[in-house]
């Protein structure tokens, strides 16, 4: 089989594998911020004989969205600070203000 | 060049997975290196850690993997007192990726190169049943099932299950001893 891998587009010319966003979106849901409510979620339904993947699906982006979302300016501040940071420090540059 | 598609088993993407770099290296690119090509001109393939070739979404459904059989993976009531032992070594509360790090200690060899292999999610198996063993555990009343998210706790009830099992263990050794 042979072909370019199939990708989604974010904005023009920005386009992203899927395998590459498949992973991220694996990464997200098996953190401990996730993970446990995710199994959770899924025992309950198990429990009812309602686990189905089409199901599970439906939940999953408000899942990750719920927790986004309650990131406040400060948590993506101190978030940003520390990858300045790492930029200052691949490209030797001195710290800012 | 346009890239194609192989299949590998978990090993060897394993070995790829070692030598190349998450998100900047792509598997062709730890290959080229292994068989001394130069480097690509123009990167053409999805870069590591990749989940797989991608499938359109009007594939059918891969089915599941094949169920590991029951023999051939710890038992699901050994992860009981390893998880509560690792809890209680953290003082009773702890992120859950520090207690698995603790079970993995503790359960040591008694995991199997199946409990060690991944799953379709990518999961390591031991860690996604260590998952569902926290659940049995809060049905026991072991652990908390109100803990802030990512926080593994244990109970009162889990200690005292702690403390009985850790007295037999002593009562046990010392009739060992006297015998």
């Amino acid at each position: 089989m042979t072909g370019m891998p199939e990708t989604r587009r974010i904005t023009e010319g920005d386009e992203i594998p899927v395998a590459v966003l498949r992973d991220l979106l694996f990464g997200v849901l098996r953190h401990d911020a996730l993970h446990d409510a995710l199994i959770e979620r899924m025992d309950f339904h198990a429990r009812r004989e309602q686990l189905d993947p089409e199901g599970l699906s439906a939940a999953l982006p408000e899942m990750v969205g719920d927790v986004l979302a309650v990131a406040t300016r400060d948590d993506w501040l101190a978030v940003a600070e520390a990858f300045v940071e790492g930029f200052r420090d691949a490209t030797g540059e001195e710290a800012g203000p | 060049m346009s890239p194609s598609w192989i299949e590998i088993d978990e090993e060897v993407l394993t070995e790829i997975r070692a030598l190349a770099t998450a998100f900047v290296d792509s598997p062709n690119d730890a290959l080229r290196r292994v068989f001394e090509l130069d480097p690509a001109e123009r990167p053409s393939c999805a870069p590591l850690p990749c989940a797989g070739p991608p499938r359109k979404p009007s594939a059918p459904p891969a089915g599941p993997l094949p169920r590991a059989r029951a023999g051939d993976i710890l038992p699901m009531e050994d992860y009981e007192l390893p998880l509560l032992r690792a809890l209680a070594a953290r003082r009773g509360s702890a992120p859950r990726s520090a207690v698995v790090e603790s079970v993995a200690e503790i359960l040591g060899d008694r995991l199997t190169p199946l409990d060690r292999g991944r799953l379709q999610n990518d999961e390591v198996r031991w860690e996604n049943r260590l998952g569902f063993a926290r659940l049995r555990a809060i049905e026991r009343g072991e652990m908390r099932g109100d803990s802030r998210r990512g926080i593994w706790e244990l109970t009162e009830v889990g200690q005292g299950r702690l403390r009985r099992q850790e007295d037999e263990e002593a009562g046990r050794a010392s009739a060992e001893a006297g015998s």
